[in-house]
């Protein structure tokens, strides 16, 4: 059935594919700002712009030629090339991809520990002040702006303490890592440790709970293996959520640390008008954005066994 | 559950093993850049940063010194025909590619051609419109330019149309640096060049690195590497160089006080006059910015004084016509434009005729915290007037649009020079041949203004330059085109281990040979 099931989900997913083609595609040409201005600088001569127009096939054919000739071209192979580098889309995402993959791991990883952790401590310890913690450093993680939260790591440890690397992606080295992770895993750590306090508690009282305890099972394990089994549904729909949108590059922290992501190269490419580059991270998004749903439906199945993928 | 405690432990290593940060190196020189360059292809490089570091990959005939005279580069020296039309060229003939090739007239020829070439598409064509047989090359109907003559393996002649003096200047600009052509051009090509460093890496969004030449020909670079990097936010750049991570930086508007101010950083500072004019542009040819008089009343209307006192204080200089000071030489002496004054302002304006109690203008600017805070003070002065305006803010390529278009009909623009030459900041900007894209954005047009500026820029004689140059700008302080606000200057920063450190008013001046780091590992 799972075989039968994803097949389903791929091919239900390839109109949703074609429609944010057309959406973004009309989105765009709607938009004013025209990419020639970004290749010529301030002075050229008319002749010579046509030429330019002319060779990067800018603004020709009207709407649905330019439209025919985008998807045409995305089938020759790398989805275009961009305006501005004269580089295959393709080849452009695959190089910051990468780096958006390790960041966003490492992100929804800080942020899966600490606010599972978190969330469980505050929903099974009788003392208030663990829920009070909870509830001022959630607040604080949910209405702290990004940018701010970045700069002030900054501030305090490259720049007051030296300690960590202010930017860059270094050689790949993990301290490199560490400040736009703790970044951008901070908002959806505190979203997570609510999550988990909710759907902890409503599970707390259950039947099987008390009759695990019954059984004399460490309590521990009944935490774990019980009650935070049955409360994962809505946490890891958040998981998901967040790990797809962290894949998609996350603007902000990737300009504020300068990292070389796929988030800062697309508003890069928006603000340059570069087309093929836009539409091929959207697409790209998307597609991202599906696979991790259908991911997420399998998880839902190994947690709960009751639900069926149809 | 020992077991899985060990997990834990052994993924909590990972995550921070590799803390250990790599310590920097002195041999190499580290600058940052805000945002990744577009190419290093000579043919395409439209912008400063990328000229900046063309200088260090390639060379040109001739070159600028620190004082703007043109020095010879790969020329040794050159000849000038009496009627002003044949530049010869002699060549060096210990200068080599990177790739072992040494460098030789046909270099030169086929260099100068591909900006040309219809099928490279250079936007920077226009620098060799005055060479002979331009635009049959350009059209196809010739297959090579009769005005690049190669007339010796090391004697390379420029024949033109006609005498046109800024041309050595132009030979300067990062276009006119010759490569080794082998065919492939776009942008994405980085060709092999002639340069004090050699092109080594590049991850685009990240960095660039160059290393040392040490076979080039005018001595090799105390320094063994070069490393641009891409920061776009300016307080984690400033936090990369107080940890000492970079050596140079263009000090943001936002800590400018912090560095000039601050002991610890303000001997350390340099600063210059760079080339460039920051102007209110009116569109000429709709009313009633069309109406000479209505410019005029608006020019004198804004108290640039005080915008410049309050808001910019000494990053910029004021500017009295569109030619920063530097490139007006002695025998040049003209009006410059009105100043600040209200009454005259008021006077212009009755006298204009323009029914303004009724009409709101719209200034058009780039969305920028700095623009935000100039547009307002503008408005405030013209609003004292009895103007109504508008403020529109736009994104950076939205903006250009709508000015290249003509759109745009009151914008605040800036004009940064090709090449030091006076000429630069008169016929791309005014002269109607240019109207647009092609540098004249206020769309002016004035036949006698046309006349004066193409006389003068093929003229010989130094004298009656200087008398056409002069009648040029009083037309323009009289005609006010452009409401010339000010001259931005450049504030740089150095750690206090960079020697010999030198900030260049040109862009392409500085090729990276003199300066050093001295400090121990």
């Amino acid at each position: 059935m799972p075989a039968l099931y994803l097949i389903k989900k791929i091919i239900e997913s390839i109109p949703t594919l074609i429609g944010v083609t057309i959406v973004t595609f009309i989105l765009l040409k709607l938009a004013p700002g025209d990419p020639i201005y970004y290749l010529v600088g301030e002075r050229v001569d008319q002749t010579r712009l046509e030429q330019i127009r002319e060779k990067y096939q800018i603004n020709k054919k009207g709407l649905v030629g330019q439209y025919c000739l985008y998807v045409k071209n995305m089938f020759q192979g790398g989805m275009g090339r961009s305006y501005i580098t004269n580089k295959t889309v393709i080849s452009s995402l695959a190089q910051r991809f990468p780096n958006t993959l390790r960041l966003a791991m490492f992100s929804i990883i800080i942020s899966i520990f600490s606010g599972i952790i978190l969330g469980i401590i505050s929903a099974y310890t009788r003392i208030p002040f663990w829920d009070q913690l909870l509830t001022i450093l959630t607040t604080f993680g949910i209405s702290t702006p990004v940018f701010w939260f970045g700069l002030f790591l900054i501030f305090i440890f490259a720049r007051c303490f030296n300690i960590l690397p202010a930017s860059g992606t270094g050689e790949g080295e993990m301290a490199y890592l560490i400040l736009p992770a703790i970044t951008l895993g901070s908002r959806s750590a505190a979203y997570l440790a609510r999550m988990t306090k909710t759907s902890m508690e409503s599970v707390k009282g259950a039947r099987y709970v008390i009759a695990a305890k019954g059984r004399g099972i460490h309590p521990f394990s009944i935490v774990m293996r019980h009650s935070l089994k049955n409360a994962l549904i809505p946490i890891v729909t958040l998981i998901g959520l967040d790990f797809g949108s962290y894949l998609n590059g996350s603007v902000l922290t990737e300009t504020i640390f300068g990292w070389n992501g796929v988030g800062s190269y697309i508003v890069m490419a928006i603000n340059q008008r570069d087309y093929p580059v836009i539409m091929g991270g959207i697409l790209l998004g998307t597609t991202i954005f599906i696979t991790v749903n259908i991911i997420i439906d399998f998880l839902y199945v190994l947690f709960d066994p009751r639900i069926e993928l149809k | 559950m020992n077991k899985k405690l060990l997990i834990y432990v052994i993924s909590g290593l990972l995550m921070f093993n590799g803390c250990e940060l790599k310590k920097r190196t002195y041999d190499t020189l580290y600058l940052r850049l805000k945002q990744d360059i577009t190419t290093l292809d000579p043919a395409f490089i439209v912008d400063v940063d990328g000229g900046m570091l063309a200088a260090y990959l390639y060379n040109g005939l001739v070159r600028l010194d620190k004082q703007l005279n043109v020095i010879p580069d790969i020329a040794k020296k050159w000849e000038i025909s009496t009627d002003g039309k044949t530049y010869r060229f002699y060549l060096r003939n210990d200068v080599f590619f990177s790739t072992g090739e040494k460098v030789t007239a046909v270099d030169f020829k086929k260099s100068f051609e591909r900006i040309i070439d219809p099928e490279v598409s250079s936007p920077r064509s226009w620098i060799f419109d005055k060479v002979k047989g331009k635009d049959l090359f350009m059209s196809g109907k010739s297959r090579e330019v009769e005005g690049f003559v190669v007339v010796e393996d090391h004697i390379f002649e420029i024949v033109l149309n006609q005498p046109f003096s800024p041309f050595l200047s132009i030979l300067t600009i990062p276009n006119a640096m010759i490569v080794k052509p082998d065919g492939n051009h776009g942008i994405q090509y980085i060709p092999k060049g002639t340069g004090p460093f050699i092109f080594n890496d590049w991850q685009r969004g990240n960095k660039i690195s160059l290393v040392r030449n040490n076979n080039y020909f005018d001595g090799k670079p105390n320094i063994e590497k070069l490393v641009i990097r891409f920061i776009p936010e300016d307080f984690t750049a400033i936090t990369e160089f107080e940890n000492g991570n970079l050596d140079v930086l263009e000090i943001p508007r936002s800590e400018f006080e912090y560095f000039t101010q601050y002991d610890r950083w303000k001997n350390l500072v340099f600063s210059t006059e760079i080339l460039n004019t920051y102007y209110l542009g009116f569109n000429c040819e709709e009313p009633p910015y069309s109406n000479p008089m209505f410019r005029r009343a608006i020019t004198a209307g804004i108290n640039r004084d005080m915008i410049i006192k309050n808001f910019m204080s000494s990053r910029v200089t004021k500017a009295g016509s569109p030619v920063p000071q530097i490139l007006i030489n002695e025998g040049i002496s003209f009006t410059p434009q009105h100043d600040f004054d209200s009454s005259y302002a008021k006077s212009e304006l009755e006298k204009s005729g323009v029914n303004y109690k009724n009409l709101t203008l719209t200034l058009v600017f780039n969305s920028d915290k700095e623009m935000e805070g100039i547009a307002e003070l503008i408005q405030h002065d013209l609003g004292n007037m009895g103007l109504t305006i508008q403020l529109e803010e736009l994104e950076w390529t939205t903006f250009k649009e709508k000015i290249s278009t003509g759109e745009a009909k009151m914008f605040i623009l800036s004009w940064w020079a090709d090449y030091p030459d006076i000429e630069n900041f008169l016929y791309p900007t005014f002269a109607s041949v240019n109207r647009g894209s092609a540098g004249n954005r206020v769309r002016y047009k004035n036949e006698k203004f046309d006349t004066i500026i193409e006389q003068a820029r093929t003229c010989v004689d130094m004298q009656t330059q200087n008398k056409l140059y002069c009648d040029a700008l009083n037309i323009i302080s009289n005609d006010c085109p452009w409401c010339c606000l000010w001259h931005k200057k450049k504030y740089t920063v150095i750690q206090p281990w960079v020697k010999n450190y030198f900030l260049a008013p040109v862009y392409n001046i500085d090729k990276g040979l003199e300066i050093k780091l001295e400090k121990r590992q």
